[in-house]
């Protein structure tokens, strides 16, 4: 019986998956992008850059992801008095939101270079330019892959909060058939496993990977 | 400094597209004038109301108001003479008036009780659909009426401002003493689900949607509707505020078909012998639909 | 140029103001019961993960990562929907019958069960942190195990823990909004609801943005100073 109600509504369930590896990769490009360029924005000696970069990477990491997902679907449309529509407010939320994590990764990531390593590349008569692009940035990026792996998971899982907003991602569609079948217990174990085994998974590859690598022993 | 440069870019590219964005938007332009030039019109529906908007065994988006939202994308292809994309929009009670208030969707066609209330925010068309409120119990429950429910836990879903307010004027005024604890639910299928499972002892709500959630149930003879119209319902589409081109093109469209037979129609397709539930027209609907028939 | 009236009184006039306040302090009061709960929970899960038993590591882990790997919704959806029918029916219908608010009830498990992952995650990296030699000084001095991690490790790794503690509690704080999809009204969801009687959500939205900023700006002005205070001398401040 328990396999019943999955097995019959499979293809309706497994059919917003989709609709979430597409909400996730378009999250996790834009926020990683507009992260890099918050992060570099933190590490700015200009004043007002960091100000202003620091004040938003604050702010939005302040807020808890469902209120700016409103924000962008209910409000945010009538202050500029033209509709996003579900899809296009959830994907600007999660970007705008995501690139704040991102974006002290980054930090982090540049950070952990140490300065000799500049001065280093400095000395040896390499342009600033080409210090940050073979020193500094291979660097950073290792140091920030393990960071980088957990954040996408915790994107992965977010893209779960669309669901508010009505947009058919896999999760609404087993709330939806809940509703009509009443099997809440085989539905959202259902539910879990499916998650959990993209999770886990994906954090299983990157540790494996990063043992390979040789990176951090413990 | 190079990474200066960068962001400053960046956020010069950003300030101009939210600039452009901005000014691209036209103020003041008549969804009718949208749907002309875009070739789309988006429709708001409910995902969990049966039989008005509601998902099927195979996962497909049907119902009444979707009949009507059709009724109406046929008549916006007569009236332009080119084919109009009809995109559903999901909308629950909850955010129904705020995505037609901020133009995601051009019309909620979503069992949305007319309400003064509402209308400062929105616009409504004239009345389709005309119920009031009873309450859903399991069959043999001591819950008779109003007054028995003091004291029990009630389920109302939390978009439904009318429900709640009426199920609060019952409690002020004395006719369910002491009060009954409200329980919110985010949408009536919810709602239901709180239901079968025990969570509350009643549900409270529009006959119409009781009637789609028992005709749903998997035994439909477990569940009863009991108690008399707290409060009349009357449905309209909602539409956005100060849009007269836009509304008059609806209300047309339903004088239209209260006229010629096509919204008998659908109402018998859906609620008539045979529909997904028998709910036969009241004699007050009846003449609300005559009244309305105004015409050429 | 704006088509709208704003009307920042629903944030005060009655009966909205009340209700708002009430949101707010649901917010606060379910918070502080998970992160309650989840600390409890989360410091038995990482000494377990620390412990020489195989069994108690498995279990450990298995915990941490699967309540970590599933997404707080899911499981908000779990307790709430799925748990109750879960258990004998007598107790069921007690649940049903007796327990007011039985969705933050729900809610508060589901938080505290989520959240407690990630703490033990922050506590066994701040177990790892604390040097062999005070493992090794406490047990030689003929302390039970379960007194020198009472005593000596604990402590400890509690003080490294606490900056990353504090920002696991503002991720609680701000996960609780989640809750309002169960019909929880805390103050995103009381935002929510404010509008749907109103209209004026983008009045009571800007407000529940700002409890959430202030809440964050707080705790973590609070937590700056009180971690000066527990620094370990000669560990490596944190960089604000």
């Amino acid at each position: 019986m328990a396999d019943h109600v999955i097995l019959k509504n499979l293809q309706f369930m497994l059919g917003g998956l989709a609709l979430t590896f597409e909400l996730a990769v378009i999250a996790l490009a834009g926020g990683l992008l507009w992260g890099t360029i918050l992060g570099m924005g933190r590490l700015s000696s200009i004043r007002w850059i960091y100000l202003a970069t620091s004040i938003y990477v604050h702010f939005f990491r302040s807020q808890p992801l469902i209120l700016v997902i409103f924000w962008f679907y209910f409000l945010v449309p009538i202050l500029v008095g033209k509709p996003l529509g579900a899809f296009a407010s959830a994907i600007i939320a999660f970007v705008l939101f995501e690139a704040a994590y991102f974006a002290e990764i980054v930090r982090g990531g540049v950070q952990s270079v140490p300065g000799g390593q500049v001065l280093a590349a400095r000395a040896s008569g390499l342009s600033y330019f080409q210090v940050q692009r073979h020193v500094v940035l291979p660097q950073a990026l290792r140091n920030m892959v393990p960071a980088l792996a957990t954040q996408s998971v915790v994107l992965f899982q977010d893209t779960s909060l669309a669901y508010v907003i009505g947009l058919r991602e896999f999760l609404r569609r087993v709330n939806l058939v809940d509703s009509r079948e009443v099997r809440s217990v085989e539905l959202y174990l259902f539910a879990a496993a499916v998650y959990f085994i993209f999770c886990f998974g994906w954090s299983l590859a990157n540790r494996r990977l990063e043992r390979n690598r040789g990176g951090n022993s413990c | 400094m190079l990474l200066g440069r960068c962001f400053r870019w960046s956020l010069w590219v950003l300030a101009w597209t939210c600039f452009f964005g901005m000014m691209e938007t036209a103020r003041g332009e008549s969804a009718l004038d949208r749907i002309e030039k875009t070739g789309r019109v988006n429709i708001g529906h409910r995902e969990g109301a049966v039989p008005f908007g509601y998902i099927a065994e195979k996962g497909e988006w049907v119902g009444f108001d979707m009949d009507l939202g059709a009724e109406l994308v046929k008549a916006l292809e007569t009236r332009f003479g080119k084919k109009i994309e009809y995109v559903k929009v999901p909308m629950n009670p909850k955010n129904r008036i705020p995505l037609v208030a901020n133009k995601t969707i051009d019309t909620g066609i979503g069992s949305t009780t007319i309400t003064l209330e509402r209308e400062e925010a929105v616009d409504f068309s004239l009345p389709y659909f005309l119920t009031g409120t009873k309450l859903l119990v399991p069959k043999g429950s001591p819950i008779r009426s109003y007054p028995d429910l003091s004291g029990k836990k009630v389920g109302v879903g939390s978009g439904s401002s009318a429900n709640i307010k009426g199920l609060r004027k019952a409690m002020d005024s004395g006719l369910i003493d002491p009060p009954c604890e409200m329980v919110l639910f985010e949408d009536h299928t919810k709602g239901f689900l709180g239901l079968q499972q025990g969570k509350i002892d009643a549900y409270f709500t529009d006959e119409a949607m009781l009637a789609g959630m028992r005709a749903k149930a998997q035994k439909p003879e477990e569940w009863e509707i009991v108690g008399g119209f707290l409060t009349y319902e009357p449905y309209g589409f909602i539409l956005p505020k100060d849009d007269s081109k836009w509304r008059d093109f609806v209300n047309a469209t339903l004088i239209r078909m209260f006229k010629d037979g096509s919204f008998e129609k659908i109402y018998d397709k859906w609620f008539g012998p045979g529909g997904q539930l028998v709910l036969p027209m009241t004699e007050e609907y009846r003449i609300m639909l005559k009244v309305l028939s105004f015409p050429d | 140029m704006l088509n709208y009236d704003f009307d920042w009184s629903v944030l005060w006039r009655e009966p909205y103001g009340r209700m708002f306040v009430d949101g707010i302090r649901t917010t606060v009061c379910l918070s502080l019961a998970s992160w309650t709960i989840a600390v409890l929970i989360g410091l038995f899960i990482a000494v377990c993960r620390m412990a020489p038993s195989r069994t108690a590591r498995l279990l450990g882990t298995a915990y941490v990562e699967i309540f970590r790997n599933v997404p707080l919704l899911v499981q908000i959806f779990f307790w709430y929907f799925a748990v109750p029918s879960l258990l004998p029916r007598d107790m069921e219908l007690w649940l049903y019958r007796r327990v007011t608010n039985l969705a933050a009830c729900a809610g508060a498990v589901s938080l505290a069960v989520y959240t407690a992952s990630r703490v033990a995650e922050v506590f066994r990296s701040g177990l790892l942190a604390v040097p062999q030699g005070q493992y090794r000084a406490a047990f030689s001095t003929g302390l039970s195990r379960a007194a020198a991690y009472r005593h000596v490790i604990l402590p400890y790794a509690f003080r490294i823990s606490l900056p990353l503690l504090t920002t696991e509690f503002l991720t609680c704080f701000k996960n609780s909004a989640l809750t309002m999809t169960i019909g929880v009204m805390e103050a995103t969801g009381m935002a929510n609801y404010i509008d749907s009687f109103t209209f004026h959500g983008l009045e009571t939205t800007t407000a529940a943005s700002f409890v959430y900023l202030g809440t964050s700006a707080a705790v973590i002005l609070a937590m700056t100073c009180i971690e000066k205070k527990m620094r370990i001398p000669g560990m490596i401040r944190r960089k604000a």
